[in-house]
């Protein structure tokens, strides 16, 4: 088990549940937040490495979330996830200090690497 | 255009929604494959003592099978998504050859209809017409709609863009058109022209011309 801390923050259950199990099963220490309010609170609790997180979510939004995130934990990264069609917002999350951002659906081995490359930034 | 921007914004949200459907459809076989691959690796340090599950190779072609799928359908979102917001952008003017190949892209189930391919050429030079996006692809697919028909099993529909000095234009392309029904296609197109771009008969098929962007009126 690799050190690394992770947060995966979406609406999404099943979607995010199975991807922190895949995450879980290449030896990454994930937790779970399904809205962006638990995931600042578990942020809070105790600070990961780095934050996945869905740029469209019910209650506070993706970016909002970030510039939280920004203010309270300036040495987390984030990754945000976007869907197709929403370059735009992904590259504005990137302008608010977004790490990097990728588009759903996505491969588990782009995103396992991402994180590499997120949790190496955040340790630095 | 508000109904069209409605309609762009249901077609937007519709294709989030898919793309969170694929996405979870990828990862759950995914995970699939994970605990194969776990099971795989228990049962060779077992030495031999448990065995290798009988239909590895099975589950693995459907896997396979799911995410060949899932990339098709990712494609077919991407598609729906420049769709969806296809209302809001090219206002000032939209890029003719961009414009061929996501109607082309949308339009696989036509082709496959009519037993034709559609084939886009690269343009010379950039083509920018000053109709919005959405007037482009209403003209165009009414022109590529009413060819792939007339052109049904024969072959190839080519659609080239390009431009003169003083517009651009598409033209829209089959060998196994004859005059009449190019006549005849002309007709029909400007019956229903919406005032985007003017249709006219050339050899072998139909040149939709639209004004270009950026010239002084």
């Amino acid at each position: 088990m690799m050190d690394w801390n992770i947060l995966l923050v979406d609406d999404e259950v099943e979607f995010v549940q199975t991807l922190c199990e895949r995450l879980d099963l290449r030896g990454l220490a994930c937790r779970v937040a399904l809205d962006g309010e638990a995931g600042l609170k578990m942020m809070d609790e105790s600070e990961p490495d780095v934050v996945v997180l869905d740029m469209f979510m019910p209650g506070l939004k993706g970016l909002e979330v970030l510039t939280l995130i920004r203010e309270r934990h300036p040495k987390v990264q984030v990754i945000l996830l976007t869907g197709q069609g929403a370059t735009k917002d992904g590259m504005d999350g990137m302008k608010l200090g977004a790490f990097d951002y990728m588009i759903k659906p996505l491969s588990i081995d782009d995103l396992t690497a991402k994180i590499a490359e997120a949790v190496k930034t955040a340790r630095t | 255009m508000d109904k069209a921007r409605f309609m762009g914004r249901m077609a937007a949200t519709v294709s989030h929604d898919l793309c969170n459907v694929l996405a979870t459809i990828q990862q759950a076989s995914g995970l699939l494959g994970d605990y194969l691959a776990l099971a795989r690796r228990e049962s060779l340090k077992s030495v031999g003592l448990r065995p290798k599950f009988k239909y590895n190779d099975k589950f693995e072609e459907i896997i396979c099978q799911v995410l060949t799928q899932v990339n098709r359908g990712q494609d077919m979102c991407d598609q729906l998504s420049r769709l969806a917001h296809s209302s809001d952008e090219g206002q000032d003017g939209a890029d003719l050859a961009l414009a061929a190949e996501l109607l082309v892209k949308l339009s696989g189930r036509v082709a496959k209809k009519h037993k034709v391919k559609f084939l886009v050429m690269p343009a010379p030079m950039r083509c920018k017409a000053k109709a919005t996006l959405v007037e482009v692809l209403t003209a165009m697919e009414t022109a590529l709609t009413g060819i792939a028909w007339e052109c049904r099993e024969q072959g190839e529909i080519v659609l080239a863009p390009g431009a003169t000095d003083t517009g651009v234009h598409m033209d829209i392309l089959c060998q196994g058109l004859s005059q009449p029904d190019v006549q005849s296609l002309v007709q029909a197109l400007e019956s229903g022209e919406s005032g985007a771009c003017t249709a006219g008969v050339i050899q072998g098929g139909v040149r939709l011309a639209f004004e270009k962007a950026g010239l002084q009126a």
